[in-house]
């Protein structure tokens, strides 16, 4: 169906280490609609990025490959796309943002120029300073003061949120229909953080943007996405809309990760539930569900089958679990 | 002889009393390498510590809280001030004097991973302070060894390992150990849990509060993180740029903030709950921090401030209780 703006089918994404195949991705299936803001949460290993980085084809070759699977953009298949075709994908129709604003900018070349670029690679009949007019509109609208004149400042004389947002403005200048941000706000402080993500939302809603909104943090997925794909191991383990995540995650991971968070508006004192032990060894991941190991409601059949992710039968919400909540 | 645990002293009493704490690193420039300013990381800090209590110290990066902590231990000399450590002066102690006291206060640092010596054993990591301080013979200190690993929920199986061994979690709870050797009584916990995946922190933070009961540790908590914060200590303080703007119990702070930047501080923090995030209304502040080298005039945060009245560009607000135990340094709290 044409519907769909992104279709990941079983990606499994590998990477050929010294020690092992680490299998970073594996088996992912999910889709995204025009507009939707997905969120995709878990901690650092679970695979998030390099699903992100899979959908960009961005994945180093080697040590890395996809191994497997489909990612079927607006119904065309980017696995199988050239080089030439990607690039004019990429920064186009699918823009990233990283998260260090510190090291995604160049440093010897204006801000304005690093916009003005991006737009001239992608529309052949703009002039340049065409180009250079629609750079400035959009320093104008990640609301940087006196856009005119700060086009021509360099990365360096921006602070940390600024030049988040100059990146914002790189990924949205050629109106593109999916923008990836991986976690965008992780090296910026609070205050900065709410003035980024409000912006993020403002945009993606006004050009009807569909975000993949990357985090570890279940507070920004709460404030600004719809929908939520959780990932444990390289798998999706849960996959709900996000009201479902929060108040009945069906997931125990999901469950224990809610549970293992203080949250600023709980009273004091009340004590964390951690989950017990480590997340698996990428190179050594056990048999059946990669959760075995630290699940409160474990039984015998989890070690020896993976549970596939399916509907828990409230509504669009799924779980890859034999005994959801 | 290895030392008993200290017997937990009255709560209540004054531990740590910090006054007019300031701390300005030069900026060298030109061909002469002369110094043309001063970054004014901590810039006149007042707050004390209750024994056996927490005292969560919050802000953005840059506002001088690590610093703070650092110069309360005396790792970095402070420029003014006095530190006091129960009744001793700090700063105007000699090294040999300051060197006997670190015993009494530790560390624990936020990144497990660079302040742990790759090539030491775990073992000669946590025994190394025990042997700096002469605690006991060899025996006496492996045994002492085996039982901080346990305390910290280690096994002792592993004495022999490198820290490269473990993860994240694992060598955080080694830094705790090696903080814990001499049986301190004050510990600054530098951002311990930050760079830990969430469900890991748990973990740390839950084992901190263990040993803070089982020890009777006075902990300064020094955090970004308000929601870990909130969750772990007694009384909170907030700096922006070099200063303290408030100090309060942890519930009236964030339950009634006076100051206008701990109430954005406050409102710009996500909340894992999608019906809060949609009811919720959000302070978003404008620009960004100023540079510590070149301050505002007057209380810091006017530039930024919704309430900036004229008063606040040329007098600088001190901290003061504006409601019982309740601190702030603002001209119009509330």
């Amino acid at each position: 169906m044409a519907a769909n703006l992104l279709e990941v089918n079983n990606l499994k994404t590998y990477f050929y280490t010294r020690g092992g195949v680490v299998k970073a991705v594996d088996d992912v299936s999910f889709i995204m609609k025009p507009g939707q803001t997905l969120g995709v949460v878990g901690e650092s290993g679970s695979g998030k990025s390099v699903t992100a980085l899979s959908v960009m084809r961005l994945i180093a070759t080697p040590p890395g490959k996809i191994a497997g699977g489909e990612i079927l953009f607006n119904g065309e298949n980017i696995l199988d796309k050239s080089r030439d075709e990607l690039t004019e994908l990429r920064g186009s129709k699918i823009s990233m943002i990283f998260q260090d604003p510190m090291t995604s900018l160049n440093p010897v070349f204006t801000v304005g120029y690093q916009i003005a670029e991006t737009v001239k690679r992608h529309r052949k009949d703009v002039s340049n300073e065409q180009a250079w007019r629609r750079a400035v509109e959009m320093l104008d609208l990640v609301r940087i003061p006196d856009a005119k004149r700060r086009a021509k400042n360099y990365p360096h004389e921006f602070s940390g949120g600024m030049r988040q947002r100059v990146m914002i403005a790189i990924a949205l200048a050629c109106n593109p229909q999916l923008l990836i941000a991986d976690e965008p706000t992780t090296a910026l402080d609070v205050t900065i953080q709410a003035q980024v993500l409000e912006l993020m939302k403002g945009l993606s809603q006004e050009f009807g943007t569909a975000v993949m909104m990357i985090t570890h943090d279940l507070g920004v997925v709460a404030g600004t996405c719809q929908y939520v794909n959780v990932m444990y191991a390289g798998h999706i383990v849960e996959s709900a809309p996000v009201k479902q995540i929060f108040q009945t995650p069906a997931h125990p991971y999901t469950v224990g990760l809610l549970q293992s968070i203080p949250r600023v508006d709980d009273a004091r004192g009340a004590r964390l539930t951690p989950i017990a032990g480590q997340p698996p060894d990428m190179v050594n991941i056990p048999q059946g569900c990669p959760y075995a190991a630290r699940c409160p409601k474990v039984q015998a059949r989890c070690r020896q089958e993976r549970p596939e992710l399916q509907l828990v039968g409230r509504g669009d919400q799924s779980a890859a679990c034999f005994y959801p909540n | 002889m290895v030392q008993q645990v200290q017997k937990t002293k009255a709560i209540g009493t004054t531990l740590v009393d910090v006054k007019g704490l300031k701390v300005h690193f030069p900026v060298k420039g030109g061909l002469l390498g002369r110094t043309v300013g001063q970054v004014k990381a901590v810039d006149g800090v007042d707050l004390f510590v209750r024994r056996g209590e927490t005292l969560g110290l919050v802000g953005e990066s840059g506002c001088g809280k690590s610093t703070t902590g650092r110069a309360i231990l005396q790792l970095i000399k402070p420029t003014a001030g006095t530190v006091k450590l129960d009744g001793v002066e700090l700063t105007t102690a000699s090294s040999n004097d300051i060197r006997r006291k670190r015993a009494e206060m530790q560390m624990v640092f936020q990144d497990p991973y660079s302040s742990l010596d790759p090539r030491y054993t775990i073992g000669q990591i946590i025994s190394e302070p025990l042997e700096n301080f002469k605690r006991g013979n060899a025996k006496e200190i492996q045994e002492e060894v085996a039982n901080l690993m346990e305390t910290v929920g280690l096994n002792p199986f592993y004495v022999n390992r490198f820290a490269h061994e473990f993860s994240g979690g694992q060598r955080q709870r080694i830094g705790i150990a090696r903080a814990l050797a001499l049986h301190p009584s004050f510990v600054v916990a530098d951002e311990p849990v930050s760079a830990l995946d969430v469900s890991i922190q748990a973990q740390v933070l839950n084992l901190l509060q263990d040993l803070q009961g089982k020890f009777g540790l006075t902990y300064l908590f020094v955090a970004h993180n308000l929601s870990v914060v909130k969750h772990i200590s007694d009384r909170v303080a907030v700096m922006y740029l070099g200063r303290v703007v408030e100090l309060a119990k942890s519930e009236s702070l964030y339950e009634t903030p006076l100051h206008p930047y701990t109430q954005a501080l406050l409102s710009a923090i996500p909340v894992p709950d999608p019906e809060v995030e949609l009811r919720r209304k959000r302070i978003i502040l404008e620009g960004d921090v100023p540079s510590p080298v070149n301050p505002p005039s007057g209380c810091n945060f006017h530039p930024r401030c919704w309430k900036a009245q004229a008063i606040c560009r040329e007098v600088i607000p001190p901290l003061e209780e504006k409601q019982s135990n309740h601190y702030a340094a603002c001209h119009f709290p509330g």
